[in-house]
């Protein structure tokens, strides 16, 4: 699904009775299929962006188009065939995984056998089949962000947005977890907006990376990554351009 | 989790000497309880036997006596079994109203907003004044107690839950939103079981004061029940009576405490990690 983000501003109203803007006039559109990853400084407002698209929060001015519905000031739709990664996993811990995943396909209406079908094949493409009828508390936390990603993408999403899912996995299961992702890309090709503070993470995914300012946020730069995929961390071309990225944030973007 | 423990302790006991041991242990644990009781005892008898009249504390043997005769009696079992009537009516109503109100005070401002102040004035009323006022109203009749119980936990009730519904995960909700759950859905499966350790705790704050409520209603305006036996031994100054039924009291809520609420909670919120602090 194709996505246009028009002059988009938030604002948010702070105690005092004033506002403080969050969100400063960001224009882009982006490619059915294209994977964004919204790279900038920490508690800039990506998060917030991601709401947007949601349809949780309203904008203050200006309008996104996701496909064919206008989310503006006004009209707070909830658009659907969205999945969220979450930053946390937030999932239900009074049910099993398996009952958290029939609950999210729920909505979608599916006989019972292809529901359980679809649990069996992603439960089994992140190794957690064994673990179906355990309570998320008792799985560890990279095996709970693990059941986070396919419980966005077992819904076939048109759109998939990710907040800095892998945050607080350790740095060896977010490797693993990365390589997971982009295996289970490769059957479908959702739009997906991704937001990172992790540059690394952030030239390893993006076929663009829109670089982010300072609150209030608006895009400073877009950077097109043309590698062919699947990538190496280690690859000299990776590593000169996450280099270069991090000099543009160092030098121009974080001084401001 | 740690019923299952216990239930299959004595299997185990029987076949392999190191579960024994276990046994010896937990049976270890519970004996601080076991002293507990037996210094009660202790105490309240020799307070009885130094006091110069049977009138002001009746003894541990004459309080048992009395509940022995009591308990061969089927009167007595119709007295509790119409006061536990009363009380569950009157609970369930209470329960049934906190939880629709409280749930509506917590998710919307509007209601709280129009309850916050009634809930507080009726949490302020003395149980007794509703006792009397509903008697006045529904005369000696079985609905003025069961209204006397429900009136007077309904604001307890309320406000426990109304406190856990404003305390649940609102990022849950935004995660519920997203993945386009219904809202029978969200109600029942993302608010529901968040508030149901508050649902176990109202309960339980709820039952012990519809108990004493109940048994003062029944004092007051019945010809049954535990309370109606308690004004009829107090008229008649039977200490060792009054001792007895209390004891029947105590021994009932302990078995609903222990027996059923904490039973049921264990199992509803199974979930739940145990806390090792």
């Amino acid at each position: 699904m194709r996505l246009a983000f028009q002059s988009l501003s938030l604002q948010f109203p702070i105690a005092e009775g004033g506002s403080l803007p969050v969100l400063d006039k960001i224009t882009a559109s982006v490619e059915e299929g294209e994977f964004i990853c919204l790279l900038g400084p920490s508690g800039c407002g990506k998060s917030t962006l991601l709401n947007v698209v949601a349809g949780l929060l309203s904008p203050t001015e200006g309008s996104v188009v996701i496909g064919d519905v206008e989310i503006t000031a006004g009209a707070r739709a909830l658009p659907s065939g969205i999945g969220y990664v979450f930053q946390e996993p937030r999932l239900l811990d009074w049910m099993s995984v398996e009952k958290n995943l029939l609950l999210t396909l729920k909505p979608l209406g599916l006989p019972a056998a292809e529901r359980a079908a679809l649990i069996r094949r992603y439960l089994d493409m992140v190794g957690l089949y064994a673990f179906k009828d355990t309570y998320p508390q008792r799985l560890s936390g990279g095996m709970q962000s693990r059941i986070s990603l396919i419980r966005a993408l077992i819904i076939s999403p048109q759109i998939i947005l990710m907040d800095e899912p892998l945050n607080s996995v350790d740095a060896i299961t977010a490797m693993r977890i990365r390589g997971e992702f982009v295996r289970l890309l490769e059957a479908a090709r959702p739009t997906i907006l991704f937001v990172t503070h992790n540059i690394g993470e952030a030239v390893y995914f993006a076929d663009r990376i829109f670089l982010m300012t300072n609150r209030p946020t608006s895009i400073y730069r877009e950077i097109r990554v043309t590698l062919p995929r699947p990538r190496s961390t280690t690859s000299r071309e990776l590593t000169e351009l996450e280099a270069e990225i991090g000099r543009i944030l160092v030098e121009e973007i974080l001084p401001d | 989790m740690q019923s299952e423990k216990v239930q299959q302790l004595p299997v185990i006991a029987s076949s392999a000497p190191r579960a024994s041991r276990a046994v010896r242990r937990r049976v270890g644990s519970y004996l601080p309880y076991l002293y507990s009781v037996l210094g009660a005892l202790l105490a309240w008898w020799l307070l009885a036997a130094l006091l110069p009249s049977q009138f002001i504390l009746a003894t541990p043997l004459q309080t048992f006596t009395v509940l022995g005769g009591l308990l061969q009696k089927p009167d007595t079992y119709v007295h509790i079994v119409l006061t536990l009537m009363r009380l569950f009516i009157g609970f369930f109503i209470a329960e049934i109203l906190g939880l629709i109100l409280g749930t509506l005070m917590g998710l919307r401002q509007y209601f709280e907003r129009t309850f916050s102040l009634w809930v507080v004035i009726g949490l302020t009323i003395p149980s007794l004044v509703w006792a009397i006022i509903t008697l006045m109203i529904f005369g000696l009749s079985e609905a003025g107690v069961i209204v006397a119980i429900a009136i007077t936990s309904f604001p307890v009730i309320t406000v426990n839950i109304w406190g856990g519904v404003k305390s649940i995960n609102t990022k849950l909700l935004d995660m519920a939103k997203v993945f386009r759950l219904s809202r029978a859905d969200i109600l029942l499966r993302v608010i529901l079981p968040q508030i149901l350790p508050y649902v176990f705790s109202s309960s339980r704050y709820g039952i012990g004061i519809c108990w004493k409520i109940a048994v003062v209603v029944e004092m007051l305006g019945s010809s049954n029940g535990v309370g109606y036996q308690f004004a009829y031994w107090f008229g008649l100054l039977s200490m060792s009576h009054v001792f007895a039924w209390t004891f029947i009291l105590v021994v009932i809520m302990t078995v609903m405490e222990f027996g059923v609420i904490r039973v049921l909670e264990r199992r509803v919120l199974a979930w739940r990690p145990e806390i090792n602090f």
